[in-house]
């Protein structure tokens, strides 16, 4: 789903936009260099293992002659990508030929890591002295958390838990999702709607992303909680980990994370104690281009109805955003799709290939393996009823005609086919439209030409 | 000399073009939108009737669905 | 038949099943001069690692090939730390030192049960390794893999072989390469030994795979981490290693000699250095005179009334 890509990829932006002196200190933690490792284009992960033990700089010329001709757009997103997250520094030399070497830190970190594999900064706890949850309990505590968050963030009436993020930063968070209007109650925004239907790992990543965006103003410096954030991944699932290994920083961020469902915090006679969930370990593989596998709930039939096995009210009301909700079971919520309820959703800003996308992702395992796993009548539909919305498009435009010559119309033609801004024209008529933010240019243009 | 005029490029498809036309020519000869009929699917009218058309859009869309009573 | 890649898993998950050749007269004899074998085993290592470490979800297993025997070495998806919790799925990335120990004592003893299966009178030259058992186990599990619903990453085979070719496997080798054609699953070589190995060249043409042999066996990992680690995704895009000319000789069902020509059933297209009465393969009978044929067809003809 393109979508984790943009949210997690601006994650890796906002590493990346780290100023430099900063970024070259996460690399001194030998697991930021792996989970940034991970993160790379397939193609660039390739380039840095190809490299890791070569110590001189190689000319691009020698990089470009590892790849097919097919490739070389890859290629050149892959190079751009490490030299924004300056793992490969570019040199150019007097004859102007540039050559690409590796920063030493992450290289020598990496070597460390292909050789004596990580070695965590602290170590889980014995058993004896722990009492662990199972991973059931441990996965269904993280998905409660989750969910309460999310309902919390929503609407802040429907969760009945409170959680312990400040009133502030649930405004942070809930800044870009809900739209507050004087003496009504807060509606999710075009962008809110999509959030919803996009999968948990993005979500997490939107969230984390603010959160840490955020810190800068409460004095935290973000470089520490991504170091943090990125170490935790590492960590086993389920297993304890003592408290008293975090400093500050991080107690503060573990708080605030236990709310999301990374976290379990736990406490002893003597200590205390935090687990990381599925959620905390998976969050690096969601870096590049993979899916949670979590298991899917919704069968849509080709008579339009949809059944989703779930009883969480998060995916009622996610569903309630396209389809008309008509029964709610024990362990079912009976849907139906038509089109007053897309039509709903699509004033609301949801577009069909974002509920089509929702619908194949959260497939239920029954249905899942079929082709096409949502019906094709169905999800041909959805895009006809799209499609009905916008039959008719209107751009405001200037008109022109009455041309003395054909050179000249030719020549502004031409002139607003450079700008991008030549909507229609007639050669035979000597007529054209041109885009109504060229005008004054197009005067200018004119008024040149007539001398 | 070459003549500029300020309106709006509307690009749809044919039944679309005849149905803003036929509604173009219903109206009383002072409220006329339609500047130039370019071809089959553009159409240039008055800034103005934006609204207008989408309104009447919307109404066309409306009475050819059937709503099942809830 | 063939695996449905899902869409929603990255491109680059792999799961790499290694065959080491763990042959004792390969590595003792003057063939494997440049390259010792603990050095090898360093090597091959570092490069799992890395293979580990590009990926969470990467996976890789290491099947040991013995002169008498296959066995399973190492599977990283079963791999885990702390004794507490049972395998858990991202405890792929084993900490080095555990995982090293534990491919190291699986391999000594491997290597042990190897040699006590020996017979009495197996010293004639450098025998060849078990070649054909490993591939068929390493197809085995790539089946099981397949059947683990849609999302699994996707499987390749690095053979890492050294000994010569037995012509005693050539019928059990093709057949595997011809399954792992059908399967999809391209099988990588990388040959460390003295001369070019038959088998795995064609097993590489046939299946899409590399083969490779490198010149300076010093720098083995680098070889490895260079062609051998690209996925399959990145592998219409990279420049690999082109065949050069692939050794297309079969050898006989008879005597498991290699020959250029031969003579070949017309039923099931066996092929043999002499001529036989009778093939050994499908049963059918040949070489019977023209006079006979024609009473032989014409019973045949007065069946079907």
């Amino acid at each position: 789903m393109p979508q984790v890509k943009i949210i997690a990829k601006n994650f890796i932006d906002m590493v990346a936009s780290l100023p430099a002196v900063k970024l070259d200190m996460l690399y001194a933690n030998p697991f930021i260099c792996e989970a940034i490792l991970r993160s790379l284009p397939p193609l660039a992960k390739k380039y840095v293992l190809q490299m890791m033990y070569i110590d001189a700089p190689i000319p691009a010329k020698s990089l470009e002659e590892w790849v097919l001709p097919d490739g070389l757009s890859k290629h050149r997103v892959a190079i751009d990508r490490l030299i924004q997250l300056r793992v490969l520094s570019e040199t150019v030399d007097r004859k102007k030929e540039t050559s690409y070497e590796m920063n030493k830190k992450f290289q020598i970190n990496l070597q460390k890591q292909l050789i004596h594999g990580g070695i965590l900064p602290r170590e889980p706890m014995a058993s004896s002295s722990v009492i662990l949850p199972s991973s059931e309990e441990l996965e269904i505590y993280a998905l409660e958390q989750w969910e309460h968050f999310l309902l919390h963030l929503i609407s802040s009436n429907q969760s009945e838990k409170l959680t312990n993020f400040s009133s502030s930063m649930m405004k942070v968070f809930q800044r870009g999702l809900l739209s507050q209007r004087d003496k009504e109650a807060s509606r999710l925004t075009e962008y809110g709607f999509q959030f919803l239907l996009m999968e948990t790992n993005a979500q997490l990543w939107y969230i984390i992303r603010e959160y840490i965006a955020n810190a800068e103003e409460r004095g935290v410096d973000p470089a520490n909680i991504i170091s943090f954030l990125l170490e935790l991944s590492f960590h086993e699932t389920g297993q304890a980990y003592n408290i008293n290994t975090l400093n500050e920083v991080q107690l503060n961020t573990i708080k605030d994370l236990s709310d999301l469902g990374l976290v379990k915090l736990q406490q002893g006679r003597k200590e205390s104690w935090f687990l990381p969930t599925k959620l905390a370990t998976t969050l690096s593989v969601s870096l590049s281009d993979t899916a949670t596998r979590k298991q899917g709930y919704v069968v849509v039939e080709t008579n339009f109805k949809m059944y989703a096995y779930s009883t969480s009210k998060l995916h009622c009301e996610i569903m309630r955003l396209f389809a008309r909700i008509e029964y709610e079971l024990p362990n079912l919520i009976v849907g139906a799709i038509n089109k007053e309820s897309l039509y709903n959703a699509f004033d609301n800003g949801i577009t069909s290939d974002q509920i089509v996308s929702f619908l194949q992702q959260n497939a239920h395992p029954r249905v899942a393996e079929k082709v096409p796993t949502v019906p094709e009548n169905v999800t041909d539909q959805i895009r006809l009823w799209e499609s009905d919305l916008n039959r008719v498009e209107m751009a405001p435009a200037q008109f022109y005609d009455e041309f003395p010559s054909k050179d000249l119309f030719e020549a502004v033609c031409d002139f607003a086919r450079e700008y991008g801004a030549l909507l229609w024209d007639d050669s035979k008529k000597m007529q054209l439209v041109v885009k109504g933010e060229l005008h004054n240019e197009m005067r200018e243009f004119l008024r040149r030409q007539k001398q | 000399m070459v003549n500029a005029t300020r309106g709006l490029l509307i690009s749809c498809d044919i039944p679309m073009a005849q149905f803003i036309i036929s509604m173009n020519n219903s109206k009383p000869s002072n409220q006329k939108f339609i500047i130039h009929v370019l071809d089959d699917t553009h159409l240039f009218v008055q800034p103005h009737a934006t609204e207008m058309i989408r309104i009447a859009i919307a109404e066309f869309r409306e009475a050819n669905t059937y709503e099942k009573p809830a | 038949m063939a695996p449905i890649a899902s869409k929603l898993y990255t491109d680059d998950v792999s799961l790499v099943v290694l065959l080491l050749d763990t042959n004792p007269y390969f590595w003792t004899s003057s063939s494997s001069s440049s390259l010792s074998f603990s050095h090898f085993i360093s090597h091959v290592l570092s490069f799992v690692n890395s293979i580990l470490l590009l990926n969470q979800l990467n996976q890789v297993v290491i099947i040991a090939t013995g002169h008498n025997t296959c066995g399973y070495i190492y599977d990283s998806s079963l791999s885990s730390v702390s004794s507490s919790i049972s395998a858990n799925e991202s405890s792929g990335d084993a900490k080095m030192p555990a995982f090293c120990s534990e491919v190291l004592k699986s391999l000594e003893d491997f290597v042990k049960n190897d040699e006590s299966l020996s017979s009495v009178d197996a010293g004639n030259g450098v025998g060849s390794s078990l070649l054909s058992g490993s591939l068929s186990m390493a197809l085995c599990y790539v089946q099981r893999v397949f059947r683990t619903g849609p999302l699994h990453p996707q499987p390749r085979i690095l053979c890492l072989h050294g000994s010569p070719d037995g012509p005693e496997q050539y019928v059990a080798v093709m057949n595997s390469i011809f399954s792992a054609q059908r399967s999809m699953v391209p099988v990588d070589s990388c040959v460390i030994g003295a001369q070019h190995s038959a088998f795995l060249q064609q097993a590489s043409y046939i299946t899409g795979g590399v083969y490779l042999k490198p010149q300076y066996l010093d720098g083995l990992f680098q070889y490895l981490s260079t062609v051998f680690a690209t996925d399959l995704h990145s592998r219409k895009f990279i420049q690999l290693p082109k065949p050069v000319g692939v050794d297309f000789r079969a050898s006989c069902f008879c005597h498991k000699n290699t020959i250029d020509m031969g003579y070949i059933c017309s039923v099931c297209l066996s092929i043999f250095c002499m001529p036989h009465k009778k093939c050994s393969t499908c049963g059918s009978e040949y070489g019977q005179a023209q006079s006979d044929a024609s009473t032989l067809s014409g019973q045949k003809r007065k069946e079907p009334s």
